[in-house]
This record gives structure tokens, C-alpha cells and sequence, in this order.
């Protein structure tokens, strides 16, 4: 018992932090930041056992799923401003919800893999680091923002053909649609 | 799906698909927040034990919940038995309450019955469950016989009942017909407060 305490003492400290940090970067006052870090940890620690192992997810995306999910979650209910925003109950944390949208993830890693070194360029600079805009972007490879936006818009409709195929995208945008559906009902 | 990008390449008036965008930002989150280069922030020590003091909750939680399903009804009061399950699962009991904003089994009004009962669902017991327990608490606190007793009187009259829970309840329900105006009171208080724990919905959620 002592070393299982430990490990889970360490789990703590390893993801308590990060989701700390991660809900603040999203906007939460500190102490709402805290209270979900320390949800998701409990929540997390209380379901360790029920992680599946699929091949490919990082535990550490497991987690990162269930903050994504809870930071819905605390939006939909203090914010109620995002049409889009996931109407997921909690107890999807646990069912395949997390684990579906972390293949999401991983989908989109690989499809953007796929990509010319080019095309990935362009949309890490604008979606993976801070949002650069065009004028930055084109002045980072050497382009005008102009010739940048274009290449943006054929990077995007490259990687959106690659991902169109993808059974995760496609459950993905199943989910998202009956989501909206009840939304609207 | 790509018929929002249409047959010209006019960048500002085209927008690509809502669910695009969002799934390259949750891939950045990822990568800055949680991925294997990302360096484990600091935060303030307090926060820290807290989350700490989470997880051994939680790890006890776990252990309790395997020991209540493998134990099943036993005819204590509600202190009695999470002491019980506690000890038989190895596990302390502190964290728990202390999580639970417990400062003592034995206090039973209806702030604490809330609490139990939060607790009693947190370990995957039954509602008609946690109420026997409790019942028998009040009835030990008001000077009852152990209920455990009584119930087994029960047993005398063949094929009367036919789980310990029903023997346990229907020797309660003896009990209580003699209750004051004011200990029933007392009990439809600590009896709602238990309900009303299963009735909301639950942020870690057990079925």
C-alpha cells in the first residue's frame, strides 16, 4: 500500500501541475483552474485501472483528455457562450468519449505526416504555435502574407482529404453532429 | 466536405471546417502541456499536496469500493462499517474524510449524512444500503439494543425473510414505531440528506 501510495503521490505531482497550468493558459481564474486540476486528478486516480492500454494513446493523452473534457465541461456550465462546445456528461470521461477524441489526435498527427514539409510548416505556424498570421508566416518562409494564405488554404484542403478518410475523423464528426443536434433540441 | 473551399482560392472569405482548427489546437495543447517535451510546471506547494492528498483519497476509494462490493450488507452503523471496510482494505481512513469534509463517523445530522452518503456512493454501495447503516447509527446513538440482536429474532419465525438487509429493516422498522415525535424528525432529515447525495449528479461517477 505504501508503494501504491507513492506512485499515486507521484501521478499527482506529474499531472496535477500540468493541468494547473493548462486551464489557466484557457482563460480559468486560479482558483477554478485548481479546483478542475484537482477533479480530473481524483477523477483520473479513481479510474486508473479502467485506462486502456490502446496501442499508440499515451497515458499522458488519457489525462490530457479527461482536462480537455472537464474544461468543456466547466464552460458549458459558468460560460454557456460556445455554440460548439462539447455537451458531454461527465460520466463520458470514462466510456470511450476520451479515448475517441485522443484518436482524433492521433489521427491528425499522422496526417499531418503525411504532409510536404512545406504544407506542415505552414500549418504548424498557424495552428500549432500561438497563431501566427499570415504576414508573420510569410515573412518567416520568405513569402507575402498573400502567397501565404493561399498556401494555407491548399495545406488545409490537403490535410482535410487525408483526414476525410480517417474511421476516427469520421466518428468523430459523427459525435460532434448528434452533440449538435441535442444542443438544438 | 470540401465543398466549403469552392473552386477559387479566395483565402479571407473561405474558412476551413470547425472541427479542423480545433483538432490541430487540441494536437498544440497537447504538445505544450502534456506531451513528452513539455517540462513539468511549477505550482504552489499547496496546490500540490492537495493533489496529492487527491490521489491517496482516490486510491483508497478504490480499495474500499472492492472490499464493500466482495462484503456486501453488514448490519453496523454507517461508522462502524466504513471503519471496518477501511481496516480490512489496508487503507487509512483520514485522507477520506478529510476529502469528504468529515471531522468525525459518529456526528449524524444531516450535513454529515450528505457527506456519508456522498462517501457510501463513492464506494459503489447501494441507497437502501446506506440508509439501514445509518438508521442503525441513530439507533445506537438513542440507546437501541444492536440492531444486529434484534434482527436475528427475526430468524426465529421460518421463511419470514430472506437477506440479512430485510431482517435488518424490518427489525429497524420495530424500532422506530417507537420513536418520539422529535427522533423521527431526526431520522427523515439524516434519511433525506442520504438521498439526496444519489439523486444529484456525481462528478466522479460510479454506476
Amino acid at each position: 500500500m505504501a508503494g501504491d501510495e507513492a506512485a499515486y503521490e507521484e501521478f499527482a505531482d506529474e499531472f496535477g501541475s500540468r493541468l494547473r497550468k493548462y486551464f489557466l493558459r484557457k482563460g480559468l481564474p486560479v482558483a477554478d483552474a485548481e479546483d478542475l486540476a484537482d477533479s480530473c486528478i481524483a477523477q483520473a486516480a479513481q479510474r486508473i485501472s479502467q485506462y486502456r492500454n490502446v496501442p499508440g494513446i499515451a497515458f499522458s493523452a488519457w489525462i490530457y483528455g479527461i482536462g480537455r473534457h472537464a474544461l468543456a465541461d466547466w464552460r458549458k456550465r459558468f460560460h454557456e457562450t460556445e455554440p460548439f462546445s462539447d455537451d458531454i456528461p461527465t460520466q463520458s470521461l470514462f466510456t470511450g468519449e476520451v479515448v475517441g477524441d485522443v484518436l482524433v489526435d492521433l489521427a491528425v498527427r499522422k496526417g499531418l505526416a503525411k504532409l510536404s514539409a512545406a504544407d506542415r510548416t505552414i500549418i504548424r505556424l498557424r495552428y500549432l504555435t500561438d497563431g501566427w498570421d499570415f504576414a508573420e508566416i510569410g515573412k518567416r518562409i520568405g513569402i507575402s502574407a498573400g502567397a501565404a494564405r493561399v498556401r494555407h488554404l491548399r495545406a488545409l484542403r490537403r490535410l482535410e482529404r487525408i483526414l476525410g478518410a480517417d474511421p476516427c475523423i469520421k466518428a468523430h464528426l459523427e459525435r460532434s453532429e448528434r452533440r449538435l443536434k441535442r444542443y438544438h433540441e | 466536405m470540401s465543398e466549403q473551399y469552392g473552386n477559387t482560392l479566395n483565402a479571407d472569405s473561405i474558412r476551413p471546417p470547425d472541427w479542423l482548427p480545433e483538432a490541430l489546437a487540441s494536437v498544440a495543447d497537447y504538445d505544450e502541456y502534456f506531451g513528452p517535451e513539455a517540462e513539468r510546471p511549477e505550482a504552489p506547494s499547496a496546490f500540490r499536496e492537495r493533489c496529492r492528498q487527491s490521489a491517496v483519497c482516490a486510491l483508497a476509494l478504490a480499495r474500499m469500493r472492492d472490499e464493500c462490493h466482495r462484503t456486501g450488507f453488514v448490519p453496523l452503523s454507517v461508522a462502524d462499517y466504513f471503519d471496518g471496510i477501511a481496516k480490512s482494505a489496508g487503507v487509512g481512513l483520514d485522507p477520506v474524510l478529510e476529502q469528504y469534509g468529515l471531522p468525525s463517523l459518529r456526528q449524524l445530522d444531516s450535513q454529515s449524512a450528505s457527506a456519508l452518503g456522498r462517501l457510501a456512493r463513492a464506494v459503489g454501495m447501494r441507497l437502501e444500503v446506506v440508509l439501514a447503516n445509518l438508521r442503525i447509527a441513530l439507533a445506537e446513538a438513542l440507546g437501541v439494543p444492536p440492531v444486529a440482536i434484534l434482527a436475528a429474532r427475526g430468524r426465529a419465525v421460518p421463511g419470514r425473510h430472506t437477506s440479512p438487509l430485510e431482517e435488518c429493516e424490518a427489525a429497524l422498522s420495530r424500532v422506530e414505531a417507537n420513536y418520539s415525535a422529535a427522533e423521527k424528525h431526526q431520522l427523515s432529515q439524516i434519511e433525506l440528506a442520504a438521498r439526496a447525495a444519489y439523486d444529484t449528479p456525481e462528478a466522479t461517477p460510479f454506476a
